[in-house]
């Protein structure tokens, strides 16, 4: 997943503060499925809300990044009074609204 | 009424419904190839979120998602955890695609590949990739809906009838109406599995347990803790490692957004905000696997010992007195599952193998008219094929096609360079794919050569980045045009 600053120039990001975010979030939610961090989680008990703490867990990450995806939407469509998203070439004059990714 | 005549009913009325919601919308659009391959970009929220959607609701996972949790656990959970972020890349990669698709015309992911790279020779790799990890795919799906149907049944309809009956039904449509007949059935297939699969989730453990919790508890009461312990247990019920776990829903999550079929219907959507907020909605789809995973737990410790494992479901239902038009109803269900997948997988191999494989290697230019008639003929051949190895195969396919992920996978980093990476050259870019290819296939012909035991595609992908970069730092830079058209004009 891109993790890679934008600013050398051989790359075309296209990051906002929330994508930013958005990136760090997903990064950190991928790593939760992943040994070790699942495995913190991975018990067979005690059960939460009847399911047992492995099963529980994806579900809670499943719903997390459910979340984390619909605020990057709100946050890319938003009608903003600053620009949502503001690309790498227009950072040093004033925005320009609307640039999408 | 008679039980095996209701269902039949059922499943006759559900495979008509399929038929004419497929058929119909072909009505509409244009006769060219773009209307037969992406819809004439036309598709709205409503159809995308369910032709997304309903590539995760296969055969693969209604039969043999229960059958995961039935006789390895917690590795179920395996098919959540890379679904999680296997399609946050979509958002950023599909308003690309279709800005571009917009534009200059591209229909397929492999068209968008060659273009940017500037070689005729990527396009046929794709083309030949795809349609590779297509066949094996579709023939568990066949097998998946002659087999259900022989099950329900109890014999009446043999497999190869069956599988034979439902896919004349899905080729008939795929041929007639092309991507939007895919959606308009899917749409209909979609609904109809979501309500099923809640229902029966959640039915077979309160019936059988009095409860999820009670279920889990049996589970556990009857030593089974192992099972529910992540990251569960293999096939042969020793329990999974997690080295073999992590980079197996790594490497499916990495793949998961860039398979072809998946990644071309960024082209059918009516706009990027349409496109994006499908994505969005995704998980919503993919919450229904949880009851899914549930029907296969509700089976551990009163039906021990069932094999075929995939086999759970249909063997449960036909343990517990249900009146006839549930099991009609879950019969076509499984259909749905069955054929929404299958659909697509049809219309893109055909898309993909024509545009990208045979109009690349013929000396003289297809017509329009001409490609689409080739299509169409590739719809009836390639579902011909996977029918054969589905009548005549063996089960060997299903390792196939987990293993066809390590493939698919290896297509991430050239996506990935397309939109983002302006160094990326032609050369990096071939060396990348086909060493990525090469060392996946490789380690999973030899896998006691595999370091640490990781799954091969992550093998795959380290040879393919460490090469796609090394290579385009070494060779002459791509012409900025052509590079600025895929990383900049694509922004916006």
């Amino acid at each position: 997943m891109s993790k890679i600053k934008p600013q050398s120039g051989a790359f075309s990001f296209t990051l906002t503060r929330a994508r930013k975010w958005f990136l760090v979030a997903a990064v950190f939610i991928q790593l939760s499925v992943l040994y070790p961090v699942y495995s913190w989680f991975g018990a067979a008990e005690p059960l939460i809300a009847g399911f047992p703490p492995s099963f529980a867990w994806i579900i809670f990450v499943l719903l997390l990044s459910f979340l984390a995806i619909i605020l990057l939407y709100r946050a890319d469509y938003a009608k903003p009074n600053k620009p949502a998203i503001r690309n790498r070439a227009s950072a040093k004059t004033p925005p320009e609204p609307n640039t999408d990714s | 009424m008679d039980t095996g005549l209701v269902i039949l009913l059922i499943v006759g009325a559900y495979l008509l419904i399929s038929l004419l919601a497929g058929i119909l919308p072909g009505l509409r659009v244009s006769g060219s190839v773009d209307g037969y391959v992406a819809g004439d970009r036309s598709m709205s929220v409503f159809l995308l979120y369910f032709v997304i959607g309903a590539s995760i609701f296969s055969s693969f996972a209604f039969l043999g998602g229960p059958g995961w949790a039935y006789s390895r656990g917690a590795a179920a959970f395996y098919i959540l955890a890379y679904g999680v972020t296997g399609i946050i890349p979509l958002y950023f990669f599909g308003p690309r695609a279709w800005r571009l698709g917009k534009k200059f015309g591209y229909v397929t992911q492999a068209e968008l590949l060659a273009s940017r790279f500037d070689s005729k020779l990527l396009s046929v790799l794709l083309a030949v990739l795809s349609v590779v990890v297509f066949i094996p795919y579709l023939t568990i799906q066949m097998k998946g809906a002659g087999y259900v149907l022989n099950v329900i049944t109890e014999g009446l309809i043999p497999e190869w009838i069956g599988a034979g009956i439902t896919y004349i039904v899905v080729m008939i449509y795929v041929y007639y109406s092309g991507v939007m007949g895919v959606g308009w059935s899917n749409a209909f297939q979609g609904m109809f599995m979501m309500v099923l699969a809640w229902v029966l989730g959640l039915y077979l453990p309160n019936a059988l347990y009095g409860g999820i919790g009670p279920m889990f508890e049996a589970i556990s009461a009857a030593g089974k803790d192992a099972m529910l312990q992540a990251p569960g247990l293999t096939a042969d019920g020793s329990p999974w490692s997690w080295m073999a776990f992590s980079s197996a829903v790594l490497v499916s999550a990495i793949g998961f957004s860039v398979w072809p079929h998946f990644f071309m219907r960024s082209f059918a959507a009516k706009s990027d905000k349409a496109l994006r907020l499908s994505i969005v909605l995704y998980p919503t789809f993919q919450i229904f696997l949880v009851p899914i995973l549930l029907i296969g737990f509700a089976a551990v410790v009163l039906y021990p010992g069932i094999t075929p494992a995939d086999s759970i479901l249909p063997f449960m239902l036909m343990q517990i007195e249900l009146p006839a038009i549930v099991i009609g109803l879950f019969c076509a269900g499984t259909l749905a599952a069955s054929m929404s997948s299958g659909d697509a997988i049809l219309h893109s191999a055909a898309s993909v193998g024509v545009r990208d494989g045979i109009a690349k290697i013929v000396k003289t230019p297809l017509t329009d008219a001409m490609e689409r008639r080739l299509i169409r003929l590739g719809v009836i051949l390639i579902g011909f094929i996977a029918y054969l190895f589905a009548v005549v195969g063996d089960v060997s396919l299903v390792a196939l096609l987990l293993a066809s992920y390590g493939g698919v996978a290896q297509i991430f980093p050239v996506v990935f360079a397309m939109f983002y990476w302006k160094r990326a050259t032609k050369a990096g870019a071939m060396w990348g794919l086909g060493a990525g290819i090469v060392v996946n296939l490789f380690f999973l012909m030899n896998p006691e050569l595999k370091p640490w035991g990781l799954h091969e595609g992550v093998y795959g992908l380290i040879a393919n980045a460490g090469l796609l970069i090394l290579v385009s730092l070494i060779t002459k830079p791509d012409d900025p045009d052509r590079v600025h058209r895929f990383t900049e004009e694509s922004r916006e």
